[in-house]
């Protein structure tokens, strides 16, 4: 339970065998209960590296904006607030929020015939005090 | 399919075909307090240059203090049934069971941040 400063963090590697012609989305969630309190998101952040390319159309591997981070916090009455990846600077404060939740995404790509050649990492963190 | 993992640290799982081959790797680390979940949900289904192919999912590794749930069940004992359904030899699937499935390596020539030479 969260009273504190709190970290959450998730960093993924992903590859895949060259016979593989579809990269799905990637989606994942890394969660932590609350106690009710009030939270102040500290940072929330995203970074990908790594990429993905093909025999005949080369998609650059560098440093890429495709990946995507939310932070949402729950309440017990579905509601919910959610916080935007990059932001470095602290939230609002946000009272009586029981999960929070730190979500990870990245694009699916498809190929047109030819062999994908794949090796992601994603990290996504995000920072916040619960009082 | 749906992984869950509880407690931080870092758990490796390969998608495997009927014959024991790897076609997708990947390595989930998650840092924060002992109380710290993560779910991850997966498709059992790749697409391949020959089209569908149905996977297996092998848990090779993952931290002490870690719990890794494939379903609601046991890494194991999922791991056996998903053999059965993809046909997999009985030699295949005990391995898969326990944990044992070869690891993709990165090529050293093309390490990932760069772009591969073309043929």
């Amino acid at each position: 339970m969260a009273l504190g400063s709190t970290m959450l963090q998730l960093s993924v590697k992903q590859e895949l065998d060259q016979e593989v012609s579809e990269v799905d989305e990637f989606f994942a969630e890394v969660f932590e209960f609350l106690s009710l309190g009030t939270v102040t998101v500290r940072e929330v952040a995203l970074e990908k590296a790594g990429g993905i390319s093909g025999d005949n159309a080369a998609i650059p591997i560098d440093y890429s904006d495709t990946g995507f981070a939310t932070l949402r916090l729950l309440f017990g009455s579905k509601e919910e607030v959610f916080f935007l990846a990059p932001s470095h600077v602290p939230s609002p404060p946000v009272s009586g929020a029981g999960l929070a939740l730190l979500e990870a995404f990245d694009a699916r790509v498809i190929s047109s015939g030819t062999n994908l050649f794949v090796s992601r990492r994603l990290g996504a963190h995000a920072y916040f005090d619960e009082f | 399919m749906e992984i869950m993992i509880k407690g931080p640290g870092e758990v490796v799982i390969c998608l495997i075909d009927g014959k024991g081959k790897t076609f997708l790797q990947e390595s989930l680390r998650t840092s924060g307090s002992p109380n710290v979940h993560t779910r991850r949900p997966i498709s059992l289904m790749l697409q391949t240059r020959r089209g569908h192919l149905p996977v297996v999912p092998v848990l090779v590794r993952c931290g002490e203090k870690q719990q890794v749930t494939f379903e609601g069940e046991e890494p194991a004992v999922f791991t056996q049934r998903r053999c059965r359904e993809v046909g997999c030899s009985d030699a295949v699937a005990e391995e898969a069971a326990r944990g044992r499935a070869a690891l993709l390596r990165a090529d050293p020539a093309r390490p990932p941040g760069q772009i591969p030479a073309r043929p």
